[in-house]
């Protein structure tokens, strides 16, 4: 087994982990901004403007009607126009930008839906009390509101982090090496496939079951 | 401006502070608040009182700047605050709430949630605040404590001291008690007011209950489908409701028809009483006569009898119902030493305080 000589995986295992750092680096930024944008777009969908709440609105849904393949896609045809276009210069290698980019304005949809469940579920007299208090609307639901919906839907926003931590693996469809990527790409070199697919699919598995376990143990302690 | 005695008897000037002039609101096609107008003066406690579904919440969070007007206005001292296509920000009148659910900041601690208003003031004023609040309300050992961890009637302490920190011209009650055990209920009350009091805080107190609207304050007013049916003293919503409603929903007792003898003397089925006024009823109208089961009176030396059908402890007095010859039931509040069972026959006279008289439908 070749698999099992360690000269072979002194070779590997490099590689191996820089795909790592790719699909962590993706997942984090794309969580990181994807709750940001999705809990702004929560809080436009509830304005009381009316042509605003409808453009979130109109986002989220188109969002989460398309495959995530197709955005991803997509996202690598158009933003290296769109960066010519703004910046006059052609970008070399825009491949990893274009992955952030798609996955940050999906997962906000995604993201956006949970926080503004979240938003609903703190009960009316919060938000008179704060305004009562002498504190504006945005005020009132950045500094009471907020922080008490993302409290309470915490254990639902780690739950779509990693989901996004295994669709991070579909960035294979614009070449990127991320973690899954690169097992792929070795795999196919060297002739184990499906060694290596049973190698990056344990990976995923323990590191899923993991975070989802923890959640469970948050959500658990939250009850009580 | 008029002259009034204030609560510590002195005799001062009292400034009307809010004023509803002709005041509608409407939710959705619904009227929920209909052409109400009244009038609350500088440190005076008065309630609205009414069914749910009456409109008096509406009413209060209209005052509060959370509703707007369809008509008419609000003025909070000289300044209208709201009127047709104006609304004064809630955050900018400086009125203070007080909810029937707290609404407290659960990720607070006590100490921030009562400091929460007071952004402008500086770090030690802010302290400084915070710890007269906790004194007022005595919460001073429980500042670091957040508010799953008090008792409810800790947590609305928690809710007056954070409505009344930041110093409202104003302060309204949104049923504040109603979550609260009857008798921790009424220590609560007793207390709100006396900070109140002390406090000099105008405070506007919507309820259900009567008792509570009672001893909250000199004057209340009854809402009945967003209009406001009497506006006066409590003493004479009892004695002296305006209509009919308002005698139904204020206390119990009986209508009992009856026949105008001449404009001041009413003929019912039983008995004849005498309200000591002309009445604006001719001779022989029919009228409706209300009359409240403290205006009956044990008298062994009356001609009138009833038997007793019915008995309810209450305490300090027995509710009875007395089935009268003509078929009348009469409820009867006696002292509990006269202690009747029933089918007993009891010897009683009516003296009402004052006659109210409805004509008859």
């Amino acid at each position: 087994m070749i698999l099992l000589e360690s000269q072979h995986w002194t070779s590997v295992a490099p590689v191996l982990l820089s795909g790592l750092w790719m699909t962590a680096r993706i997942a984090l930024i794309a969580i990181v901004v994807g709750i940001l944008w999705g809990t702004l777009l929560a809080a436009l969908r509830l304005s009381r403007i009316r042509w605003v709440s409808w453009l979130a609105a109109a986002y989220v849904n188109l969002f989460r009607s398309v495959p995530l393949v197709m955005v991803i896609l997509w996202f690598f045809l158009v933003v290296p126009q769109l960066m010519h276009a703004l910046f006059g210069n052609t970008v070399e290698d825009i491949r990893f930008t274009s992955a952030l980019v798609a996955f940050s304005l999906f997962e906000a949809a995604y993201y956006s839906e949970i926080m503004r469940a979240g938003i609903l579920s703190i009960p009316r007299g919060q938000f008179d009390a704060g305004l009562a208090l002498g504190f504006s609307r945005r005020e009132t639901m950045r500094i009471i509101i907020l922080p008490q919906a993302f409290r309470n839907m915490l254990p639902l926003l780690l739950t779509q982090a990693v989901i996004l931590f295994q669709d991070t693996s579909l960035v294979y469809v614009i070449g990127l090496s991320d973690f899954f990527g690169s097992a792929y790409k070795i795999g196919d070199r060297d002739g184990h496939l499906v060694e290596m697919m049973l190698i990056a699919g344990t990976v995923y598995f323990l590191i899923s079951f993991m975070a989802s376990q923890w959640v469970a143990r948050l959500q658990k302690k939250r009850i009580r | 401006m008029d002259i009034g005695t204030g609560k510590d008897g002195l005799l001062r000037t009292m400034a009307v502070l809010l004023q509803l002039d002709h005041l509608s609101c409407r939710l959705g096609e619904q009227t929920v608040v209909d052409h109400l107008s009244l009038q609350v003066k500088e440190g005076e406690l008065v309630s609205l009182l009414g069914p749910s579904g009456c409109g008096k919440t509406t009413l209060l969070r209209a005052i509060a700047g959370f509703v707007p007007a369809s008509n008419g206005s609000i003025i909070l001292d000289k300044q209208i605050i709201s009127r047709p296509g104006f609304v004064l920000p809630p955050e900018r009148r400086q009125i203070g709430l007080v909810f029937q659910d707290y609404a407290l900041f659960p990720h607070l601690t006590v100490s921030d949630n009562i400091g929460f208003g007071l952004r402008h003031l500086s770090r030690t004023e802010r302290k400084q605040r915070v710890n007269d609040m906790l004194e007022l309300v005595g919460l001073q050992d429980l500042p670091l404590r957040h508010p799953h961890q008090l008792s409810g009637g800790q947590q609305q302490r928690v809710a007056l001291a954070r409505a009344l920190a930041p110093q409202p011209r104003l302060l309204l009650l949104d049923e504040p008690f109603s979550n609260l055990d009857v008798d921790l209920r009424e220590r609560l009350r007793r207390d709100v007011r006396d900070i109140l009091i002390r406090q000099n805080m105008t405070g506007i107190l919507v309820t259900h209950d009567q008792h509570e609207a009672f001893s909250w304050g000199n004057r209340a007013g009854v809402l009945h489908q967003g209009v406001l049916q009497q506006w006066g003293d409590v003493f004479d919503l009892y004695h002296q409701p305006a209509n009919r409603f308002v005698a139904d929903f204020i206390g119990e007792g009986v209508l009992l028809a009856g026949q105008m003898v001449t404009p001041a003397i009413v003929q019912t089925g039983f008995c004849t009483l005498d309200g000591n006024v002309a009445y604006p009823y001719a001779q022989g109208t029919r009228v409706d006569v209300l009359l409240r089961p403290d205006d009956v009176i044990p008298d062994p030396s009356s001609p009138l009898v009833g038997e007793v059908l019915l008995k309810e402890f209450r305490g300090s007095e027995i509710l009875y119902h007395l089935g009268l010859p003509d078929g009348t039931r009469l409820p009867a509040l006696f002292p509990a030493r006269i202690d009747l069972a029933p089918g007993n026959r009891v010897h009683f006279c009516i003296q009402p305080e004052h006659l109210v008289l409805f004509p008859h439908t």
